[in-house]
């Protein structure tokens, strides 16, 4: 797990209403991981990873994958290339062509990206259909016949068919029930451990997150402001946001109560950010410096890294 | 939302459930004469003539004469012709202009919008403008530019007809596409490696294609207004062949002494149109039940 499959750099995603939704982001996802990426709705996470599959034009910097620059690639280079990044959708209902059979849907980037025969395509798509346990008779039904748990089984169905090495799950279960959402994710879980994919996992689930993922990164208003492995991170978060995050997740075991920080405010009009550390408005421990100087994403332990002047876990001295 | 949901909508209560079931029978009634009548006047046209009987051209010496005359169900005009076969032969060129120029704009319309939603920024705003340059000339003034540089007839009217309708579907699919080219549908079509042109034909198109074929119909009913306004000002199809507007135009001078000639013509014009307007408002209906009430 130390090469590196894809990685943003300085990537900066602006609408026309000149939001900037991500903000300069620097983030290396390594060969067979799970990223697990949280932050509240519009700290622009959804953006990111679309951001890094091109599915958004990022407005400055680049994208990597596997050492090759993807953001500038056009027409074969680029079909092709993300054939090997896909994505699974947040909507179950909105990310399938509701006048399409399902075979179709699973079929269609085996015909476009693969360059597969109609047969191969479909045969194809009936062992994927098989394999997230839908049953290969799943093909000739549409989308409507199916509920939101079995539509995200099928989107997750496309998302493997062209053969892809690195996914986005974009909240791929906070449309869903409870009941449903175990399923769901322990599907995604297997898969990357079997067929050793790379993952980034977006969600605003801590305790999803801490299931699935291998390291986890803080977003807040555009930019990553914590990256740890997920132990060190659930054990002692670093940044004063993520210790908030973290307070508000309900305990299921008994032991010390946990402090609950409620967050105060809303969060910033991500148009016009907050001068020094975005997070100062809402941070229970923010000093003067806060409000002027942004603090750099600096790393207080190997692999660790956060962007806070007065970080909660110590820094550990270099050896 | 789901179309599930949408269906399982609970009715309202009492008096207002009363109210909203008698609105939907008589939509759902108008709704059906409209298409009856959409379908007689596209079957009179297809086979009326052979059935007629009489050839709307030959001019006999029986002028003028009135409803129920023998051999003359509806009379004759004033060069003694056939009224009933004339009105029969008078329906082809018109449906044929209002189908063929409406095809036209669907064509022109659905193809700029559909390219324009999809991509957006600034291919959306070349080809807009482009469509804004034909939507500035009021769409009289622009037909008549058409026609009268070609020449007056069925294929420059459908041209002329064609072109300044085509915009306003333009907009109107530039509009859906844009709305459902941000669908993840399209996107994960676009990360399976589909090509931008099959991608606006598979995932985009059909799903905006309810409110167009509504908005199609009633494209129609303008593009047979169009049509019969132009021949009655003489620039459509001319005689002899017989057309409804121009035998209101050229029966005028008799709207008093024998007013058939004039109301025959103009009403079959007007319920044509009429009918494909709330035929396209019930497809609309019955295709988009967002959109409806």
């Amino acid at each position: 797990m130390t090469t590196p499959l894809i990685e943003a750099e300085a990537l900066r995603v602006e609408f026309a209403n000149r939001v900037r939704a991500v903000r300069d982001v620097d983030l290396t996802v390594y060969e067979g991981e799970t990223l697990g990426l949280v932050g509240e709705s519009g700290c622009g996470k959804s953006t990111l990873g679309k951001a890094m599959l091109r599915l958004i034009e990022p407005s400055a910097g680049a994208v990597r994958y596997r050492g090759l620059t993807i953001t500038g690639l056009r027409g074969t280079t680029l079909r092709s290339t993300r054939a090997e990044l896909q994505m699974v959708f947040q909507d179950p209902f909105g990310s399938l062509n509701p006048r399409r059979k399902v075979a179709d849907i699973i079929a269609e980037p085996l015909l476009r990206a693969r360059g597969a025969d109609k047969a191969t395509a479909r045969a194809k798509a009936a062992e994927l259909l098989e394999f997230v346990g839908l049953g290969a008779e799943a093909g000739d039904r549409r989308p409507h016949e199916f509920s939101g748990g079995q539509r995200q089984r099928i989107g997750i169905a496309r998302a493997l068919a062209p053969g892809p090495r690195f996914i986005v799950a974009d909240e791929p279960v906070s449309a869903l029930d409870v009941s449903i959402q175990a399923q769901v994710i322990n599907l995604l879980a297997d898969l990357t451990r079997d067929r050793g994919l790379t993952m980034l996992f977006i969600s605003h689930d801590l305790g999803v997150v801490r299931h699935v993922a291998d390291r986890v990164a803080v977003m807040y208003l555009g930019r990553i402001i914590e990256i740890a492995p997920r132990d060190a991170f659930f054990a002692a978060p670093a940044h004063p946001y993520s210790e908030a995050l973290l307070s508000s997740v309900p305990q299921l075991h008994p032991g010390p109560v946990r402090e609950r920080i409620v967050l105060e405010g809303e969060l910033p009009d991500p148009a016009a950010p907050p001068p020094g550390c975005a997070y100062h408005t809402r941070c229970r421990l923010a000093v003067d410096k806060c409000r002027t100087v942004e603090p750099p994403l600096a790393e207080i332990q190997p692999g660790r890294s956060v962007r806070c002047h007065l970080p909660l876990v110590p820094l550990e001295p270099a050896r | 939302m789901s179309e599930q949901a949408l269906r399982s909508r609970p009715a309202p209560a009492g008096r207002l459930r009363t109210a909203y079931a008698r609105r939907r029978v008589a939509r759902s009634a108008l709704a059906a004469v409209s298409w009856t009548v959409v379908a007689l006047f596209v079957l009179i046209a297809l086979v009326g003539p052979f059935l007629a009987g009489a050839d709307p051209a030959r001019q006999t010496a029986d002028a003028m004469l009135p409803f129920g005359s023998p051999g003359h169900l509806l009379g004759t005009d004033d060069l003694g012709r056939d009224m009933l076969a004339r009105m029969v032969y008078g329906a082809r060129p018109l449906l044929l202009v209002a189908f063929l120029s409406t095809a036209l704009a669907a064509a022109l319309g659905v193809a700029t919008g559909l390219v324009a939603g999809y991509y957006g920024g600034k291919v959306e705003w070349i080809l807009m403008r482009v469509m804004d340059l034909a939507l500035a000339f009021p769409s009289m003034l622009l037909i008549i530019l058409i026609v009268a540089a070609w020449r007056p007839g069925v294929p420059s009217l459908v041209v002329g007809v064609g072109v300044s309708l085509a915009p306003g579907l333009a907009r109107l699919t530039r509009a859906l596409a844009a709305r459902e080219a941000g669908r993840d549908y399209v996107l994960a079509a676009r990360l399976g490696g589909t090509r931008a042109p099959r991608v606006m034909a598979q995932e985009v198109l059909p799903n905006i294609a309810g409110p167009l074929l509504a908005q199609v119909v009633m494209t129609l009913s303008v593009a047979a207004g169009f049509a019969a306004g132009l021949s009655y000002l003489g620039l459509g199809i001319q005689p002899p062949t017989p057309d409804w507007g121009y035998m209101v135009q050229a029966a005028q001078e008799f709207l008093y002494t024998a007013p058939r000639l004039v109301v025959l013509p103009a009403a079959a014009t007007l319920i044509f149109v009429v009918a494909c307007n709330f035929a396209g408002d019930d497809l609309r209906d019955a295709l988009d039940p967002r959109g409806s009430r």
